[in-house]
């Protein structure tokens, strides 16, 4: 009896699972352990919603992510989802799925991302993935290092020389000359947002491009104002020295800087902080141009999915209001669906005092970067190289602009042979 | 030596076949055997594949594109391999020669059975045993511009527009340079340590009787008894510091401006940054050729300096 009894759980098991027949499909992205909770959220919300879908998680730091999605694309079993940025790159090489189709079917309101953001996501007339925020950058000021030395706060009157005279003003050194407190700190690989401010721009195109433009009079004004600020002025610790001083993080929450350009992830470290801050908008630049970093890390499907239906599914539902709004909930991003939930979500996560608002102003002066399959290339081995030289002093902006140009220009025509 | 090795005639008329000598080489390919699949699979069959690779357009992701001799060609006209050809050759001829010197001098003194020798020993060759990761972070302390100890020490001596060590493209070479002798020393020290002590002390005792200062009996016995060694650290050194690698990759990225790119790095950039299988191929097997022919030359040369007892 017992026997039979038991026997009938195992078939009526049997019967219930293949009944709830759920299809599981992988999720990849990368982050912080801090930066788990939305994820996580995501999942919860996702699987109460569509009980018939699994999502599993394959989660890596930034560090080791994309080797891992490389061998995975490389053995045809790339995650159905994945979390990614340089898209185009990854497009080029066939292995995303183009997702116009399903976006037409569905009507899917690709209308509500920040104008612009999706051509982060295009690649030969095809959208390949969505946003999920904007790398939106912001000023960050420690308002007691401006209090103490009797400055006026940054505010959206800023222009580049108003930036320049504060940051001198709150540079202290030692009696050997060396810096012991900097006015502002500053990200190497943010040079784009200084050329659009100056007036300048980087290519003719930024998703087809045909000439490299940074070689103009704007572009090279400035990269040498940067320059400046470094070598000539001392406000602005060197790129280099930030590799043992610490990053833009470090030393704005130690206290070593008074103001740091940095997005909105920085947050939850400068909550910590035992000083008053607060952002402001990035200044203007000398004619008022105002511009910020456009786009941002997204959600894309891999082309090789078993599970295409559910992948979609999932896509959106992470993508669309649903997903951003938690995500716009935990503050660590700027939303790139832009709908008042998403708005009204980040804006008051916190903490007190900080004007959230700032984030999404900003957002909107967002101008597109390069975005092609030869630009990783060219940055590293031309544009990084030729800017080392500017910012150690060995050439101006002018020379090493001008040395530049002919290089890109050779190599853009080269991808554009193949 | 005192073991006989069979002449060519000798082999030839040795009885040939026997059950006793079949088995025996069967027995010795079965003890040979893992290390011949291993260097098969890892070593002979990844080679190959490069080879046909290098003769191909290849992502990663799509299949193969065959392209002949275009990635060879292009290379040839390509000015950053040539840059990058030229800061290996500056770093093989700069550091190979100097850490050799050093590391002989270190040996001798440490051959001197003074106190406090197995401490040094010790001390020497930890850089060897340090992870390269450490290294090149501590030294990127000591040669930061402002605050390293570096400058602070050169400061002190009244200098007051000490190098910017890594970032400039006129120091940032032989910083690199500087470092990887210090790291490496060890490692060729113990190699002439182990020489010097097989040197046999007659040798010296002789000498002295003859007459023979402490110069002429290095010279003259010193020298000539540690060639094999000195040939073996020599080839080791060249093929290592040819594929240098870590330094760029952990304390500079290649940087300022290509200054300390070095071949395998700029392979590593195009293999696995930009994806160019097949370029990075090419440029392996021109590194393969470069070290064969180095290698090749200098056993050819051997008999001309090498003294084998």
């Amino acid at each position: 009896m017992r026997r039979l009894r038991a026997l009938l759980v195992t078939v009526l098991a049997i019967l219930a699972t293949g009944a709830l027949a759920q299809t599981t499909i992988t999720w990849s992205f990368w982050g912080d352990p801090g930066e788990l909770p939305p994820n996580d959220a995501v999942i919860a919300a996702f699987e109460a919603a569509h009980p018939d879908i699994k999502i599993e998680k394959e989660h890596a730091p930034w560090s080791s992510y994309f080797d891992k999605l490389q061998t995975e694309m490389a053995g045809g079993a790339a995650p159905d989802v994945m979390f990614l940025t340089n898209v185009p790159s990854y497009a080029a090489r066939g292995v995303l799925e183009p997702l116009d189709g399903l976006i037409a079917a569905d009507g899917f309101p690709v209308q509500n991302y920040a104008p612009g953001s999706l051509a982060v996501f295009s690649y030969d007339g095809a959208t390949y993935g969505f946003p999920r925020d904007n790398d939106t950058t912001v000023l960050y000021y420690n308002k007691d290092l401006f209090d103490a030395a009797g400055l006026a706060y940054p505010d959206d009157t800023w222009r580049w020389d108003d930036l320049r005279s504060a940051a001198l003003a709150l540079t202290k050194q030692d009696d050997r000359g060396r810096t012991v407190q900097y006015g502002l700190a500053l990200e190497k690989n943010k040079y784009p947002t200084w050329v659009s401010q100056g007036g300048g721009s980087l290519f003719d195109d930024p998703l087809a491009p045909t000439t490299f433009t940074m070689d103009s009079p704007e572009a090279i004004a400035a990269i040498q104002f940067v320059a400046d600020l470094i070598l000539k002025d001392k406000s602005v610790p060197s790129f280099d020295a930030m590799n043992e001083l610490g990053s833009t993080t470090e030393l704005f929450s130690t206290g070593r800087v008074a103001m740091v350009m940095t997005n909105a992830a920085r947050i939850p470290t400068f909550e910590q902080a035992s000083f008053a801050w607060n952002v402001a908008p990035l200044p203007a630049g000398p004619t008022g141009v105002r511009a910020n970093s456009l786009g941002g890390a997204g959600y894309v499907m891999s082309s090789a999915s078993d599970n295409k239906e559910a992948a979609w599914t999932f896509l959106k539902f992470v993508s669309g209001p649903e997903g951003q709004a938690i995500f716009a909930e935990s503050g660590l991003a700027v939303p790139a669906y832009l709908s008042p939930e998403t708005g009204a979500a980040f804006a008051s996560a916190g903490p007190e005092g900080v004007d959230r608002n700032v984030f999404m102003t900003e957002t909107a002066n967002g101008v597109l970067g390069p975005q092609f399959p030869a630009w990783r290339e060219i940055e590293q081995t031309i544009v990084t190289p030729g800017l080392d030289l500017v910012w150690n002093g060995e050439q101006t902006a002018a020379q090493a602009l001008a040395a530049m140009a002919p290089l890109v220009n050779a190599k853009l025509a080269e991808a554009a042979g193949n | 030596m005192a073991v006989s090795v069979p002449t060519r005639t000798e082999r030839q008329t040795r009885p040939r076949g026997g059950a006793l000598q079949r088995r025996e080489t069967l027995a010795a390919y079965g003890f040979l055997l893992p290390n011949l699949v291993g260097f098969l699979i890892f070593t002979l069959l990844p080679v190959i594949a490069a080879l046909f690779i290098s003769l191909t357009d290849w992502n990663l992701l799509q299949p193969p594109k065959w392209v002949g001799l275009k990635n060879f060609v292009t290379l040839a006209q390509d000015p950053l391999f040539r840059k990058v050809l030229g800061n290996t050759a500056v770093y093989v001829l700069g550091t190979v020669p100097v850490q050799m010197i050093l590391a002989l001098l270190v040996a001798m003194a440490l051959n001197q059975g003074l106190p406090g020798t197995l401490f040094f020993r010790a001390a020497f060759f930890m850089p060897v045993v340090t992870s390269a990761v450490a290294i090149a972070l501590v030294w990127r302390w000591i040669y930061n511009a402002d605050f390293g100890v570096l400058n602070s020490f050169l400061f002190m001596l009244g200098v007051s527009d000490p190098p910017q060590w890594l970032t400039s493209t006129r120091w940032a070479l032989p910083s690199v340079m500087i470092m990887s002798v210090w790291q490496q020393i060890g490692f060729s020290m113990v190699l002439f340590l182990a020489g010097l002590q097989g040197v046999p002390e007659h040798l010296y005792e002789a000498a002295r009787i003859d007459g023979a200062g402490p110069f002429q009996r290095f010279l003259f016995i010193t020298v000539p008894m540690l060639t094999p060694t000195t040939f073996f650290v020599f080839v080791i050194n060249i093929i290592n510091s040819f594929q240098v690698f870590d330094q760029a990759f952990i304390m500079t990225g290649g940087g300022p401006a290509n200054a300390t790119n070095t071949i395998v790095y700029n392979i590593y950039q195009n293999a696995f940054q930009f994806f160019k299988m097949g370029y990075a191929a090419a440029m392996a097997w021109v590194l393969f050729a470069i070290i064969f022919v180095v290698t090749v030359v200098q056993f050819r040369l051997q008999s001309r300096w090498v003294h084998y007892e």
